[in-house]
């Protein structure tokens, strides 16, 4: 998987870029507490080009999710596909990490 | 059962990048399939990518070492099959009921749950010195 990071302002983009599964799952762990040890607070996930998630993807994100928030910030979802959405939404994980529809839109209300 | 439509076969090391390896093959097979709409192929690539996953982790867990993955696809009339073989594992217990999702704040345990939810059958029952695990998926069944 690869990870493009975009400073906006107010909050970072980061892209992930392919399959969100066990290869996967750990850098995108990295990549966040990355993120978050270089002072980042608010992160928004772009799912944009993820084409596939599985339970260990998930998991990293509600890893992150923690994280985040224990750093007393957050992270949110956006652009997420057919296939991500359902792994959400069966999971009961979609009321969690309710998905943005555009990375704009994400910290908006922040 | 019949001869399938398409099949595809493929070994290795029971270590995480055998899942994309599965992928691929997946990748390659279900886009062919004439019957195989997007939202069954959806469901059965993530079906089966979670019980390979257990599998991996099974065998990164326990203290076996040279465990290998076989793992084949069939294609027919009508439904979706695929077989995994945990050669060498440590046996596997599938419980009967449905696997129970786990508090929202879990980073693990939601792998055989999500996978019996998109299947229409699933079983692993012990072959020699292997755990053999059937999944199959009924074409077109909105249900799941």
């Amino acid at each position: 998987m690869i990870f493009e990071l975009d400073e906006c302002v107010g909050y970072i983009a980061l892209a992930a870029k392919g399959r969100l599964n066990m290869v996967a799952a750990p850098e995108l762990r990295a990549a966040v507490d990355a993120a978050i040890g270089a002072g980042h607070r608010r992160i928004v996930l772009d799912f944009t080009h993820t084409d596939f998630m599985d339970s260990s993807g998930l998991g990293a994100l509600v890893g992150c999710l923690k994280v985040a928030r224990q750093a007393g910030g957050d992270v949110r979802i956006a652009n997420v596909g057919a296939q991500v959405r359902m792994v959400l939404e069966l999971t009961g994980l979609d009321r969690v990490l309710a998905p943005y529809s555009s990375v704009e839109e994400a910290f908006r209300d922040a | 059962m019949p001869e399938p439509l398409a099949r595809e076969r493929v070994r290795g090391p029971a270590v995480p990048a055998f899942i994309n390896t599965a992928q691929d093959l997946l990748s390659r097979v279900l886009p062919e399939a004439p019957e195989v709409g997007p939202a069954d192929s959806m469901r059965f690539e993530l079906a089966v990518v979670e019980v390979v996953g257990n599998a991996v982790e099974h065998a990164q867990s326990g203290d076996e070492t040279g465990v290998e993955l076989d793992f084949e696809i069939e294609v027919h009339s009508g439904l979706l099959l695929a077989r995994l073989y945990e050669i060498g594992a440590e046996p596997f217990h599938l419980p009967a009921e449905p696997n129970q999702m786990p508090a929202d704040a879990a980073e693990s345990g939601r792998g055989l749950a999500l996978a019996r939810q998109l299947l229409s059958t699933i079983s692993c029952e012990r072959r020699n010195e292997s755990n053999l695990w059937t999944l199959t998926r009924r074409l077109g069944d909105a249900e799941i």
